[in-house]
Order: C-alpha cells, then sequence, then structure tokens
C-alpha cells in the first residue's frame, strides 16, 4: 500500500502482525493504515507490533486509527504493541497519554516478547 | 515587538494540501535557524487546525486556506483565515482523557492536540459578509510545555 509520504511494510513473525509505517501519518494518509489494519483483521490476525522507526510524524488522524481498532483487537484476546518510536512520534503519543493504554516497547524484539507472552 | 521573519502561504482545501502545507511551514522555520523540535509542534498545531477545516468545514473549490507565520524574537505567531463554514474551534469542550480511552472514542483530538501544545488561542468571526473564519495562535519559545 503506498501514498506518496506514507508507506506500510507487513511481515510476519509467527502469530505476530509487524506493521513498518513510514513517512507522515496524518489526515491524508490515515486511511491506509485503516484499511491496512482493517484487512489483518479480518484475516483473523489478532496480535499487531506497530513498528514506528522510520514514522516522521503523527497527527490526531493516526492517533484516531489505533483508536477505533484497538477494542476489535482486545476482544478477540489479541493486543496492539508499538516499537522504536522516534521522539517527535513519541511526544504526540505522551502530550495526550496515549502510553496509559499502549505499551511501547524500546525495539522490535521487545515488542515481539511483550505480545508473544500475553497469551 | 519586531518580527524578525515572516510567511505567508495560501492552500486549498484537500486533505493532500497538509503536506505541502507542512513542507511551507518547515522551510520557513528553517530560514530562522529554530530548533527541529519547536519546528515540529507548530507544523502539528497549525496542521491540526487546517485538517479540521479540510475534514469538517463545509468547503468548495473556491475555498481557500490562508496561513501567515510570524516570529518574534521569543514567539512565533500563526494566523490562519478560511472561508469555509463558520466553525469556532474552541467551543469544543476540553476532553478528559481517562475517559476518552474508557469510552474507546477515536476522533476529535485535534483542537485537545493543539490546546495542550500552544498558548494563546484566538477565533474570530468575520463581521462582514464575507465568511472568514480567523483562528490566531501563538508558541513561545522559553515558555513552551512540549
Amino acid at each position: 500500500m503506498e501514498s506518496p509520504t506514507f508507506t506500510i511494510d507487513v511481515k510476519e513473525e509467527g502469530n505476530v502482525y509487524i506493521l513498518l509505517l513510514n513517512g507522515y501519518l496524518d489526515a491524508s494518509t490515515s486511511h491506509i493504515l485503516d484499511q491496512t489494519i482493517q484487512s489483518i483483521i479480518q484475516q483473523s490476525g489478532k496480535k499487531l507490533l506497530i513498528d514506528c522507526e522510520h514514522l516522521s510524524y503523527i497527527s490526531s488522524a493516526g492517533l484516531g486509527i489505533f483508536m477505533k481498532h484497538v477494542d476489535a483487537i482486545r476482544n478477540a484476546l489479541g493486543d496492539m504493541a508499538f516499537c522504536t518510536m522516534q521522539k517527535p512520534v513519541f511526544t504526540v503519543f505522551d502530550l495526550l497519554g496515549f502510553p496509559v493504554l499502549f505499551r511501547i516497547c524500546d525495539d522490535q524484539q521487545q515488542g515481539l516478547q511483550f505480545l508473544t507472552n500475553e497469551g | 515587538m519586531p518580527i524578525v521573519h515572516q510567511d505567508v502561504f495560501i492552500a486549498g482545501t484537500s486533505v493532500r494540501e497538509l503536506a505541502v502545507i507542512r513542507n511551507f511551514v518547515i522551510e520557513a522555520m528553517n530560514k530562522t535557524g529554530i530548533d527541529d523540535s519547536y519546528s515540529h509542534v507548530l507544523c502539528l498545531a497549525i496542521d491540526e487546525a487546517c485538517a479540521n477545516i479540510m475534514l469538517h468545514g463545509t468547503t468548495n473549490s473556491q475555498t481557500t486556506i490562508k496561513i501567515l507565520l510570524e516570529c518574534h524574537d521569543d514567539h512565533c505567531k500563526v494566523i490562519i483565515q478560511d472561508n469555509a463554514s463558520s466553525f469556532n474551534p474552541l467551543t469544543v469542550p476540553t476532553k478528559d482523557m481517562d475517559d476518552y480511552f474508557r469510552k474507546r472514542d477515536h476522533g476529535g483530538l485535534g483542537i485537545e492536540i493543539m490546546r495542550r501544545i500552544i498558548d494563546d488561542i484566538h477565533y474570530e468571526k468575520s463581521k462582514n459578509l464575507q465568511p472568514w473564519n480567523t483562528l490566531s495562535f501563538k508558541k513561545f519559545f522559553r515558555r513552551s510545555r512540549h
């Protein structure tokens, strides 16, 4: 899935879907993330690791997409975690208290460990 | 207080313009030598304000968004004017984020972000027949909360 300013690569590691976000996640690109997560849920994916290493920017539109899907994932006894978040992106997450709702891990390995241990 | 730097940009109302607006802000900030974290915060506030107009204002092909950026010694001031339908974003109640998370809400965070990252914010609806909305705000350099 591609847009001039935002792309997502998806890979599977065991039963965890790793979403590698790249670029700028705003009101013009958030539909790409929405469709990607929706598609994973439809494939019965329950565990999502959102790798933010190459995510340069996020606005409220991006945060809204994670909120939109968190219940469907957790109701299926899955979870969503984040890793390798850059400071500008973490600032926005932290500003509104999102770390209370979502686990933010230092790196992919820690994220995979967290999701795998969750059952 | 003297203006150190001033830039103006006029955008359309497609959400695709958000990337162009962001580039405008970053380039303007680069000219001032202000640090990246400040530029990011200003970019975010302008993005949220413009996205609100684009997504929630009634717009047509004649609708434009004018962004005026003024940098002073200790703050930048942003004035955003649009001729979309009138809406005062400051009438949106402040969010209780605990309640927001409990209810699994997933919208309306743009104004909340703006309130938390910028300093003075004002809205004015034009008193003339032309339906111009003016949203202005300041971001101080040293009193920054983020």
